[in-house]
């Protein structure tokens, strides 16, 4: 895992994970990162300031999605293969609960308030709405073929899951459980979502580009080149930029968020994927 | 060759469109070509001439489908591959292709080859680089030849290969 200065935009520490690391999901209040091991079939638990592993939990299955609730109290992780969602608390990461979900969970991304968490089915082809007081699904919500990433608005008001085989993201009112279609790249995987909402951000793989979505306006206003086959993509709420890890060029792009140019690239470790939430905000 | 050869021998595995694995492969292999960047870019976008250069293949067959272009390759040690051309940019000098079905035990194979001239004057150097998963995507134990390391080393094997002859050939020896 690389560990990257958003001040500076250059690599500062390289941190030995479990085999086959995908997931992240990082809190600056624990000071604490962790990553998904899908191969390694473990979740990597990284101490943040020191860059340091302070432990290395083994899972039954194969984690992939990874994320945190708000209060940073529960780490909610999706095993692949067990079609099941963990969820841990982070005081003790012995004590989890589960919940069946669809076939193949990926991405999962919690509602601002906590109640309730929400999981990319990628073989069912819906997104489940979980209840996180009673680890219950609520609701399902079909949307299209393949859903990978998810990302949502930080009032909670629009959910957005991206639809690997339809090259499509699905805007999910979640309120309303409505949903719209918008096209985008070729074999499209992961979202984010501007400050302010009014912008969504996807990585198309096989176009190596990103696709910016106006919410309005319910279209793609611009294509940003980036590198080789882009996967994760997160919003640096601090400085309005946007962070693109792209798996086959060993890089990170950088995109100011002013005007979607590309402003930097900065070289990784092999195979940079950073699926999930990966900018640890501040601690205010 | 060998490598190469005794996946060719291979059985023909099934490749599953339907899911891609949480773990991807990659190989990358570059070469470097004493001639002109414009002379070795003419053999790797000739999609339909793969024959050419690559010393695994028999021949190559064209054929457009819903305005797609795709390639079915006759390998010399028997069996097919199946591969669908994703873009060719001259300007680039990059060739994206993938693999629809075929011999090779890999899965949601994609990949590309990139000419760029240098290092020295009048040569060039080509990239070779494929992503890809194992057959088997489901939890160990994985059964035998559909292992992440048979995906890596048959698709080494067709890179090796492969970029050895393209050199041979665009160097005229």
């Amino acid at each position: 895992m690389s560990v990257i200065d958003l001040a500076s935009n250059k690599v500062i520490a390289s941190i030995e994970v479990g085999k086959a690391p995908v997931g992240v999901a990082t809190s600056a209040a624990l000071s604490r990162t962790y990553i998904s091991n899908v191969d390694g079939q473990s979740i990597s638990v990284i101490d943040s300031q020191h860059y340091q592993v302070i432990q290395e939990l083994p899972l039954k299955g194969s984690p992939v999605g990874i994320a945190l609730s708000p209060d940073s109290k529960t780490l909610y992780v999706a095993d692949w293969f067990e079609d099941k969602v963990l969820a841990l608390n982070t005081a003790d990461l012995t004590q989890q609960r589960t919940v069946s979900v669809g076939k193949a969970p990926a991405g999962i991304i919690v509602s601002p308030d906590g109640k309730q968490l929400y999981v990319a089915n990628r073989d069912s082809n819906d997104v489940a709405i979980i209840d996180t007081g009673s680890m219950q699904i609520i609701h399902r919500i079909a949307v299209g073929e393949h859903p990978f990433g998810l990302g949502l608005s930080r009032d909670g008001k629009q959910l957005y899951a991206v639809n690997v085989y339809s090259n499509s993201v699905s805007m999910i009112d979640t309120q309303t459980h409505q949903v719209n279609t918008i096209k985008v790249g070729e074999h499209p995987y992961c979202v984010t979502v501007s400050s302010d909402g009014s912008r969504v951000y996807v990585t198309n793989t096989q176009s190596d580009n990103i696709s910016v979505i106006d919410v309005v306006q319910q279209k793609v206003i611009s294509i940003v080149p980036v590198g080789g086959y882009p996967e994760g993509i997160s919003f640096d709420h601090a400085n309005q930029r946007v962070y693109v890890a792209n798996w086959f060029d060993n890089t990170v792009s950088v995109i100011d968020a002013s005007n979607n140019k590309l402003v930097e690239t900065i070289a990784t470790d092999k195979q940079s994927r950073a699926f999930g939430q990966f900018i640890q905000e501040t601690a205010h | 060759m060998k490598k190469l050869l005794a996946l060719i021998a291979m059985a023909v595995i099934p490749l599953t469109a339907a899911a891609h694995g949480p773990s991807p492969q990659k190989v990358e292999k570059s070469v470097t070509i004493k001639a002109d960047p414009a002379k070795v870019w003419a053999l790797v976008k000739d999609f339909g001439n793969m024959q050419k250069w690559h010393p695994a293949v028999a021949s190559t067959k064209l054929e457009t489908k819903d305005g797609e272009t795709y390639r079915l390759l006759t390998l010399k040690g028997g069996g097919t591959i199946y591969e669908k051309l994703r873009s060719v940019d001259d300007a680039d000098m990059k060739l994206k292709y993938e693999i629809e079905e075929g011999v090779l035990p890999v899965a949601d194979y994609n990949s590309f080859i990139t000419v760029k001239a240098g290092p020295g004057a009048g040569e060039s150097t080509v990239t070779w680089v494929g992503r890809f998963y194992r057959v088997y995507k489901l939890n160990p134990p994985i059964p035998p030849g559909q292992d992440d390391e048979s995906a890596i080393n048959a698709v080494t094997g067709v890179y090796d290969a492969g970029l050895a002859n393209l050199k041979k050939v665009a160097e005229g020896k």
